[in-house]
This record gives C-alpha cells, structure tokens and sequence, in this order.
C-alpha cells in the first residue's frame, strides 16, 4: 500500500500504537528493523504438502503491525509521520515582533468528519494465494461486492472506511474455483495517527492518478493535455502538482505547489544528429558525454531509462539473443510493438537496470539495448541551462506571481470537486477538502539597516532585490590597501581586456573605498593552457603580491581547477579568476566593482555588516557537498569571528559518499573555538549554528550525531557556551501570499511564519528572507534542534533574518544566512574544484567566495 | 510457431522450474484444480511461441490494417488488451471496448488512456476510446454500422441458445462492414489429452471443431447478407497436421455497400453504460511546414550562437545560410535559401544580413538587469556563467 517504494529510513520509529486499536498497540515498537531482518522463508523452497501453511506464520505476526511493516522483504517508511524534534526545554515556539500581515498559504484544509477511525484487516485467502501475487490478491478482494470499492489494499492489509459486518466472503476466481477470503480486524486507525495521514496520502494519489486526468511521473502529478509547446526549444512544458498531505499544527492539509516537467520532443537519434551537424569534433566520445547519465523515455513501452553507454558498433540491424530465439531489434520492434525503426545505421543506446527480486531480495543486473530513434530525452541539458533564451522562454510559464499561483491551486480543488468519482470516493472516507486555501498571520520585520564606514547605517529598501545602491555610493568598513600589489596573469590575445580591468578597478575601488590602482604586474602568456597560467604565478608571485587575478578566455572547468588547487593548496594565495567576456565594454563597470568588492572582501577586508545586539557571539554555518564523481562529500564548516560578521575562520571535512553528516564536527567547532579565543581574548557565550543540506529521512542522524559531537567540543571549555542548533532547508513546498487590499503579492523580505504549517513536534518556523522581481518567493524553513539558550524564539527569528544580509559575494540578502552560504561555497569549491584539503593558511580569508 | 515438448500442461504457468517441481509432486494440488490455467493452449506436445493469445492478436490486427477499419468495436474485451494493439494503427478513428463485467472493466479501463508518449508522439488521425458496459444481445446505435466488430474467444462462453441471438444482433442489427470471430478448434484438443468432455475453459459453453464451425458461418451468410473466409491460429506439429489450427477464426464481409434505410437503428439508442471514454492527442495540422522550418531554424542557430559562446565568448553570431541548409532537419525542407532567409526575418529572435545570405544571432540578452545583472535568488561569481535563470519547478527525472 506503502506504494512509494522508497524507504526513508527513521531508524528507532515504531510503528504508532493509537490507543483504539486493541491489536495494534502489541506489536508496535522500535520494531521497523527487527521484522523486516527476519523474514521467514517465502517462496522458493517451499516443501511439499507445507504449501498451504508455509505462508501463514510471518503474515500473521506482522498483521499486529501496521501499514508501513513489510508485507515481503522489502521495507517501507512512512515518509509522513514526523518525529519529536522539539527541545524539550521549549514551550512557546513563536516570536511577537514585527507588524502583523495577513497571509494565504498554499494549503488546504483537509476535514475529517466526526473524526471518523478507519479499520484495518488482514487478509487471508483459502486455499492459499501466494503473497507475491499481490495482483490476484487484489484481484479477488475487488470482488467483494459489500466492500463497493471502498477499500485500500495491498495485498496483504485491507482498509475500510467503515467497520465490516462479516468477515468471510467467497468469491469465485476467473478459472472458476471458489476462494474463501477471511478478514481479521488488526487495529483501529484513528485520525490523529500517522499511519491516517498516510492512509489519506494513498487516497489522493488515486484521486489524482485516476479521476484528475493526472499523470504520475516520479512523485508530481502532470497534465500533458495542458502541455504548452515551447517548438523552438523543442521542449514542452507539462503544467503539474506536487501535493502531499501532513499533520501541521493547524490539522491535516494538504499542500500543494505547481509545478511543471519539462519534456522534450526531439528523439535521442536527433539529438545525436544535431551534435554531429554541429560538428565540433571528437564525435563518438562527443556523443557520449552528451547522453551519458541522461534519462530517456521509450515510445513504446512509457519506460524511462538511464542511458549508461552508447554502443558504436551495434546497429539495429544486429541480432539479438532472446529466450525465444535470436532476432534483429527492427524485427524484434516491428513484432512487439509494430514500430518501424527507420535508421538502420545509427548506434545503440545501452542501460544497466538494476532490479531486485521481490521474494528473494536478490539483486540483479540486467543489460538494455535501446534504440535512439525511439527514444525521447527529457530534462534540460546544461547547454540549455545556460542558453538564456531558452531558460527566459521557460521562466514566462514557470514563473507564477501569487495572483496565478492562487488560481492554480484554486484549479486544483475544483477539478476534485467536479469530478463525480472525486466526490464519492472522499465522501466514503469521510474527507473533506476545503474550499479556500488557508489563510495564516504573519509577522514582518522592520528592514535592517546596513552598516557601512565607520558603523554609518543605511536602511534597506525592501522592495529591492538588492540594496547595491549603498554599497556602491557608500565606502566599506575596511578596505585591504591592495594598491598597485596585485598580478595579473592573461593570455597575449588578452592584454587589452587586462588593461580594461585595471583602468576601471583604479576608477571603481576608490569610489567604494577600496585603495586599488591601475599599476598592477601583468603577466601575459603565449597559451591559454592551465599549466602556463600556474608557471606563471610560480615565477611572478611576490613577497608583496596580496592577490593573483587570471583572465581566462572561457570558463573552462579544468584551468580553473588547476589554478585553484596551485593557489589554494600548493603556493597559498587568495586568487581571483574572471572570464574575459565579461569586460565587454557594456559590462566592465559593473563587473569590476562587484569583483573589486570580492577580492577586497577574499583578502579580510570587511565589506559592510548589520547591528547585532550580542556580544560574545560564535555563528557557525555547516554545509555539504556531494561530487556524484568521487566517493567521497566534503563538509564546509564556516564560524564567524567577531561580533559583526564579518571575519571568519573555515575548516572543511571529508567523509564517505553521500554522507550528509559531517563525522569530525567536535575537532571543527574546537579548532574554530580556539581561534575565537586568539582573536577575542575569550571564548564565545553564545554558539548559534546553522546547518544546511540535511534532508528530513537524517534529522535524527544530524542530531544524534552532529549535534552531540559539537556539544563535546562545547563541554571542553571551562564554562559551557549556550547553544542553538538549526536546521536550514531552502527547497520547501510552502509558499506564502500577502493580502494587500483585494490583491496577492510576495510578503516582503523579514516576513515570518510561526503558526498553522508549523508541526507541533518541532520547533520550527518560516522566513521569507528575499524579495523576488518575478513569480513566487520561496521562504526557508528554520527546525531548531537546540535551544539551550536565554534567547527567546523572536530573538533567534531576527538573527536569522540579519546574517541573510551579510553575504559578501551579494549585495542583498540571500535565501539562507551569510555563515550557511559561505560554507556551501567552501564545500563546493573544494570538492567541485580542489579535491584536496586547503592549506590552512588561508583558513581566516574568504577565499572561497 | 516452434512446437515444444512440453510438461505437464496443468502446471505451466508455474514461474520456475522450483514452483512447478512442488505443485506437480504435491498430490494436494493436483486434485483439487488451483492449478488451473487461465485457459488450456499449450500441453505437453505443443507450446507456442510467441503465445497464441499474441498470435491471434496479431492476426486480428493485420485483418485491421488490410482493410484499413476506422471504426471499430471489441465485444468481449475484459481487460482491454486487445485494445492495446489497436490504438497503435494510425488509421484508427474510434474503438469501442465492451464487455458485460463492469467491476472488471472498472479495474481496468484505465488501460487505454493516453500515457506519456502517446502525448510525445502525437497520432495524426483522431482517435476516441470507449469502455461500455453491457450485453452484446442488447443493441447500441453507436455501434451500428461499423467498419469492423471482433469477437475474439467470445461465441464460445455464450450459451448455445443465445448464439443465435449474437448472430442476429451482430449480422441482423449492428451490420458492420466486417465482423472477425475466433473461437478453439475442438480437433485440436485431442493433443491436450483432455478428459472426455473437458474443454479448454471451465466457463466454455462449447467448443466446435472446424466441420461445426464452418457449418455456423454457412449459417450465418445464408440468413445474412454476408460472405465469410476462414482462417486458423496456431499451426499444429508437422505430425498432427490433420487436427488443424489450434485457434480458428473467420471474417465476414457484408455485401451491401449501404444499409437499408427502413431499419429502426437510426433512432440513437445509448443502451451501453460509457464507464470510460478519452481522446488521444491529434498533431495540430492548422501548423504549415514553414512553422516548424521556422522553430527549427531558430533552434539550429540558437544552438550553434550558444556554443559560439560559449566557446569564444561571442555575444553575436553570424551563421551562413548554406551552413544551415546542410543539416537534415533542415534540408529536408527543401526549400531555397531566400526562403530561409525570408522566414528567418520574420523571426523575432533573428535577424538576417543585408546580402541575404546570413542569419544573425543574440547570445546574451541585450542589457544585463542592472547592476550584477545577477537574477533572483543565486549570487553571481565572476568565473561561472552569468545567466541564472532559475527555473524553480524543473528537476532531474
């Protein structure tokens, strides 16, 4: 029934025990694990005679249990439950500061009537229906005529909306023998229970599957009628849903957000076609690149697949081995699905499909042969990432203001209400959708004020995406001097843009503060190989040189890899890399000032900051990243050093692959202590960390893990600094809307959400840290997992708000604070581009920006 | 088509050699008859590859395809898989799925709705599926004169009475151009080594040897103004050729071109309960060819503009006509360079040179949103690309 096969494990979670089933509450416990390590022998091996009871014993034993234990090997989450994560030393979790607004949310309220309880059976067939044929089984409970069809069965646990008066029933199977269907009443679902909210998850699913029109594709819902076709980019753009449906404080809702697929329309074999006319050469290898890892859909079967390989020397005209006998895959297309392939020369694509055997737990691979001209890609390539026509032709659609975004949404309830199907099947679950999307109160925070030279403030205007007006009119707090101590390394082809840059730093740095002049060294060089870049900065570095800055023709990945891992780890220096076709005359001015701002800013010197009114204050970001080459993530761990953000000590970490939980935590945070103390004489009282990058399936990993072996390094100091722990999330399906007169716009930036779509286990809240030119804002969800602290949640809702704005490498605020985002950026520039551990030398610069 | 010997018929639908070794030794299954197949078509002296229920809609299919049917109609069709092979031929306007089991048709008629890639690969024709609910002996005005209706593996699961009641709904109301039946061929069992009187479905009324069924169809073109030709599925070994196909089947063709005109078939009558019906996704045939030689066009030079700069940072690119012509999505067009060159002016995106002979192409936007032009949410760093548009709903698949 758990039909989403994905298990997003929760180690420790039992199943709930509500307290009306009287069955249930038994076999529930920390038990999710233990049954699924002993399955008892199905299947194969099965002994004579013993057929018909082989079965029986492990269905039994797991009926106690509920939905989410395994009805074979394999296991199953309930990605819908949450678990008490709420400090247990919190009892309000809601902030009071800042001017109310009111808000809409795309959620709806989902109404259980009388707070009905569902009912749970097991299932029994005599004589015995083997537990893997679980389309039979279903087959032959559809037949029950008193269920009506209002029943969710998996083939193993039946549930009914309504308590059932008999419990035996005979139906005759299509072969004409008459099978006895028993039904056991294991437990009572009651409404407050996670297993109900799951129960109500596989009930929309259907709505939306089956009387929606809707097509599923992974876990969103599409309408490909509704497809709007974008030819010249030959892609389409599928509008859909992504909704699910959990408990909040405010009750169950449902939440939904609009999505879109993209789908493209040209086949694999034309866009192998199109690389080859394009012709840039190295064509095979060319091919392959291009398609490797690429998902292509089959026309035939509705399949999607994983291209693994392109087999050159395979063409549809080759024989293939079946059980049946060897055939030729035109033949073999012709014969099953009556297709015609047309190009009888082009290459083969191959898949390597893993799959596992549902009684067995055996996995398996298996070699696909496909042919391109029947294939579809799908997704957008990087070419079309970075082709902005495509990407604004795209973002016309995808882009929704709150105005749209409400229709949309609105669309959706009213598609469920007209359909008959819809109706009757929530009716029979006591379901009810309600007609408005919610409505909530939020709470905006004044504008901060950045701080400019001399602690001079300048108010934000908040309904700017950015507040560049200050920072480029106004001096920084410290400029690092670099003067005429700066080298500049370019091809010979690029000896004009070289001077270009140096004549407009010399006129932009000083206007921002920043002591830059136009004499720096240049170095120019006969090639554009990275090896003649790194010689050069070998042979041209000083004693005085502060900074290297190395004009590059095109952002090619592997000359900046090199000349990253030369001036991060082999010959430590803070370096800057700009790509020439941004000194185009247009850009330069523009350009420059925000790269004489980075560098000032990679050096130490101090950009601008916002007023927090703490003393003795850590800020600790932590992030990872995941190379999909390598085995391996790195974790960024950024702590700010002084009170006004804006010096801080990294470190990064290595751990295996995939990994979000950094392992070496406690040496970070004491190192980062340490050095706290060189630089303020004294170590921090307060330690307010933020963690990025933690999916909900590793909450209790990251706070198990993480969060104790920080709490170590803490308990070391000779008096325990307060703590609070945070968990960041960026990618979140709420969205919120503000009412203004009879009109829906984005909730400024500093607006917060601390009621309703909050969870009661958690102690959690929303803000909306941006403002945004078009569509939707997305606001960032903060959990706090420690609060050990005299601060109050409203204190907490502010800091987070204000560390959005000092940033350095973004002249307005971002979507998660500063400390969270410089650690992304260390982590990626060293498991994207270095590979290797800096060199500690750098660890108090912002190199990494 | 290659006869293997096989085992024993009763258990070939174990999955393995395992299961079916513990069902066959296992005397408690062997009497009481779980093991049933769904339906008797291979045994232990024959077995067909690919499985006859193919074979015979593979046949049926190609009947279809030779006369060309837009309209037609599936009696019988329980879990709409014949249906699966119909909705293929492009030529096909409109099916019409029946059958008399509606919490069967309920659980599946959902089978024939337009999946992903019918919406990729539009049809060029329109087709309309319908799942009806009801009796074949009933009469439903939207099947009447169809081009063609099917009965496979039907006759036989009617009791003998009311074959005749089929034949005059089918033949005496429904007239379509052409009606295919099929049914087993009763001469064939006897390399089933049945037991007397045992047939090859617990729900067969009869079965009729080839003698029987062609008396039938004589029967039928006597009454009706129909001729009919046989056909068989499933060729016997080559040392059983006297017992004939083991599935055998005929399609009548009417004589009249038009029907007459008294009958009362002309007043609708919607007897059958519509439990589903959906339109697949037609081709725009308004869109000329010049409209997609346009698109194309665009994304040709978009194409090669982008990797232009990507490469040597051109914000411009000048791309000649007669390069364009060479690639085969666009010389299929066959059309002159002037035309290009006319529809490339047209173009919002693309401008032609003066001479005519080449096609200018934007790579960047024309002013970048001041100041970093940077866009929504994401910080731009002086080496990565400088365009972030984000687009927030799209994700990996």
């Amino acid at each position: 029934m758990a039909s989403r096969g994905r298990a997003r494990g929760r180690a420790g979670r039992g199943a709930p025990a509500p307290g009306g089933g009287s069955n249930g509450g038994a076999a529930a416990g920390p038990v999710g694990g233990g049954a699924t390590a002993a399955p008892a022998p199905r299947g194969r091996g099965r002994g004579r005679g013993a057929a018909a009871v082989s079965d029986t014993p492990p269905t039994e034993q797991l009926a106690g249990m509920n939905i989410q234990a395994p009805a074979g090997v394999r296991e199953r989450g309930n990605r819908f439950a949450t678990p008490l994560f709420r400090p247990e030393n919190v009892k309000d979790t809601r902030g009071n500061t800042g001017q109310k607004i009111d808000l809409l949310t795309n959620y709806f309220e989902i109404n259980v009537r009388d707070n009905k309880p569902l009912y749970q059976y097991h299932v029994d067939f005599n004589p015995v229906v083997k537990a893997d044929s679980v389309k039979l089984r279903k087959a032959l409970v559809h037949r029950i005529e008193c269920l009506r069809n209002r029943h969710l069965f998996d083939g193993m646990i039946l549930y009914c909306p309504d308590r059932l008066n008999e419990t035996e029933f005979v139906v005759q199977k299509k072969e004409g023998d008459r099978v006895t269907i028993s039904m056991k009443l294991t437990q009572e679902v009651t409404t407050s229970s996670d297993q109900f909210i799951q129960l109500v998850n596989i009930i929309f699913n259907q709505i939306a599957d089956r009387h929606m029109g809707l097509d599923r594709i992974r876990r969103d819902y599409f309408n490909p009628g509704k497809a709007v076709v974008i030819s010249q980019h030959k892609v389409e753009l599928w509008p859909g849903y992504e909704f699910s449906i959990r408990k909040y404080s405010h009750g169950v809702l449902l939440g939904l957000d609009v999505k879109h697929k993209i789908v493209r329309t040209d086949t694999v074999l034309s866009a192998m076609n199109q690389m080859v006319s394009s012709g840039r050469g190295g064509q095979q290898e060319n091919i392959r690149r291009e398609l490797m890892g690429a998902i292509v859909i089959t026309k035939y079967n509705n399949k999607t697949y994983r291209i693994d390989d392109v087999i050159f020397n395979l063409s549809p005209k080759d024989v293939v081995q079946l059980r049946s006998g060897p055939i030729s895959y035109v033949d073999y297309y012709k014969n099953n699905y009556n297709l015609t392939i047309r190009d009888l020369n082009q290459p083969l694509l191959l898949s390597i499909v893993k799959t596992k055997d549902p009684g067995t737990g055996e996995r398996t691979e298996k070699q696909i042969h496909l042919v391109p001209e029947v294939c579809y890609m799908t997704g957008l390539t990087d070419a079309m990432r970075s082709n902005f026509r495509v990407m604004q032709d795209l973002a016309q659609y995808t882009k929704q203001d709150p105005e749209k975004k409400k229709r949309t949404l609105e669309e959706f309830r009213q598609t469920v209400e007209s359909s008959t199907e819809a109706r009757d099947l929530l009716q029979s679950w006591g379901l009810e959708v309600s007609p408005a999307i919610l409505e909530l109160d939020g709470r905006k925070l004044k504008p901060e004020q950045i701080l400019m030279k001399n602690g001079q403030p300048f108010p934000c205007d908040a309904r700017k995406e950015s507040f560049d007006n200050i920072t480029r009119k106004n001096f920084v707090i410290q400029s690092v001097d670099i003067n005429n101590d700066y080298l500049i390394i370019c091809t010979s082809r690029d000896v004009t843009h070289s001077n270009t840059f140096k004549d407009t730093c010399a006129k932009v740095g000083p206007a921002c503060g920043i002591n830059i002049q136009a004499n720096g060294k240049v170095v120019s060089i006969n090639s554009d190989r990275a090896n003649d870049f790194i010689e050069a900065i070998r042979s041209n570095v000083t004693s005085n040189t502060k900074i290297v800055i190395c004009l590059v023709p095109n952002d090619r990945k592997d000359r900046y890899d090199a000349i990253k891992k030369h001036c991060c780890i082999e010959q430590p220096i803070p370096s800057q890399v700009l790509v020439t076709k941004n000194l185009q005359p247009k850009k330069a001015m523009s350009v420059v000032t925000k790269v004489v701002l980075q560098m000032n800013a990679k050096l130490g010197g101090e950009l601008w900051s916002i007023n927090i009114p703490m003393q003795g204050v850590m800020f600790v970001g932590i992030d990872t990243y995941h190379d999909s080459g390598s085995n391996k993530s790195v974790g960024g761990f950024v702590a700010s050093m002084n009170n006004a953000c804006t010096r801080y000590f990294s470190k990064t970490t290595w751990q295996e692959s995939k990994q979000e939980l950094i392992s070496q935590l406690q040496t970070c945070t004491r190192e980062a202590l340490q050095q706290y103390r060189k630089l303020n004489n004294a170590f921090p009282q307060r330690v307010i960390i933020f963690r990025d990058g933690v999916g909900d399936g590793q909450l209790l990993a990251v706070k198990e893990i993480e969060l104790e072996s920080i709490k170590k390094a803490l308990h070391e100091l000779p008096q325990m600094p307060n703590l609070v722990f945070t968990v960041v999330t960026k990618r979140i399906q709420q969205r919120f809307f503000q009412k203004q007169g009879n009109r829906l716009n984005n909730p400024g930036p500093g607006s917060i959400v601390d009621t309703k779509v909050t969870s009661d286990a958690l102690f959690d809240f929303y803000l909306v840290p941006q403002s945004v030119g078009q569509g939707t804002v997305t606001p960032t969800h903060y959990n706090v997992l420690a609060f050990e602290t005299n601060l109050q949640p409203d204190h907490l809702q502010q800091i987070a708000f204000k560390l959005c704005h000092v940033y350095f490498n973004w002249t307005g605020t971002i979507r998660v604070p500063a400390v969270c985002q410089y650690a992304h950026k260390l982590a990626f520039l060293v498991g994207n581009h270095l590979n290797k551990d800096p060199s500690p030398q750098l660890a108090n610069y912002l190199y990494y920006l | 088509m290659i006869p293997v010997i096989r085992q024993d018929p009763r258990f070939a639908d174990a999955e393995d050699e395992d299961e079916y070794q513990s069902r066959r030794s296992n005397p408690l299954i062997r009497d009481n008859r779980t093991c049933r197949l769904k339906e008797v078509e291979s045994s232990d002296l024959v077995k067909f590859e690919p499985p006859l229920y193919i074979q015979r809609y593979a046949r049926v299919v190609e009947h279809c395809k030779t006369g060309q049917y837009r309209t037609i109609a599936d009696f019988g069709t329980a879990e709409l898989t014949f249906v699966q092979y119909l909705k293929n031929l492009d030529f096909v306007n409109q099916i019409f799925a029946v059958d008399i089991d509606r919490n069967l048709l309920n659980s599946q008629k959902h089978r024939c709705r337009p999946q992903m890639f019918d919406h990729l690969n539009k049809r060029s024709e329109p087709l309309n599926i319908s799942v009806l609910c009801g009796s074949v002996l009933e009469f439903d005005s939207r099947l009447h004169d169809l081009d063609c209706i099917c009965a496979i593996e039907l006759i036989e699961h009617l009791q003998k009475d009311d074959v005749e009641k089929f034949s005059a709904a089918l033949f005496g109301r429904y007239q379509p151009k052409n009606v295919i039946i099929t049914t087993p061929n009763k001469d064939f069992n006897v390399l089933f080594e049945f037991e007397p009187d045992q047939m090859r479905h617990w729900d067969h009324k009869f079965e009729w040897t080839r003698e029987e069924f062609r008396t039938f169809c004589e029967g039928v073109t006597t009454k009706y103004d129909y001729k009919f030709d046989l056909f068989g599925v499933g060729d016997p070994p080559s040392e059983h050729q006297t017992v004939g196909p083991c599935s055998q089947g005929a399609v009548f063709t009417r004589q009249a071109s038009k029907l007459g005109s008294s009958s009362l078939e002309k007043f609708p009558t919607e007897v059958y309960e519509t439990l589903y019906s959906v339109d697949y996704p037609v081709e725009d045939k308004s869109l000329t060819p010049d409209y997609h030689l346009t698109n194309e066009i665009i994304y040709q030079c978009n194409q090669i503009g982008i990797a232009e700069y990507q490469e040597q940072g051109d914000e411009i690119s000048v791309i000649s006509i007669a390069h364009l012509q060479t690639f085969p999505s666009i010389d299929q067009y066959r059309v002159s360079d002037a035309h290009i060159a006319e529809l490339a002016r047209a173009t919002e995106h693309l401008r032609v040179m003066e001479d005519g002979l080449s096609i200018l192409v934007q790579n960047v936007p024309d002013s970048p949103p001041a100041p970093y032009w940077g866009f929504s949410d994401e910080e731009n760093d002086g080496a990565g690309p400088s365009y972030n548009y984000h687009v927030g709903a799209e994700e990996l698949w």
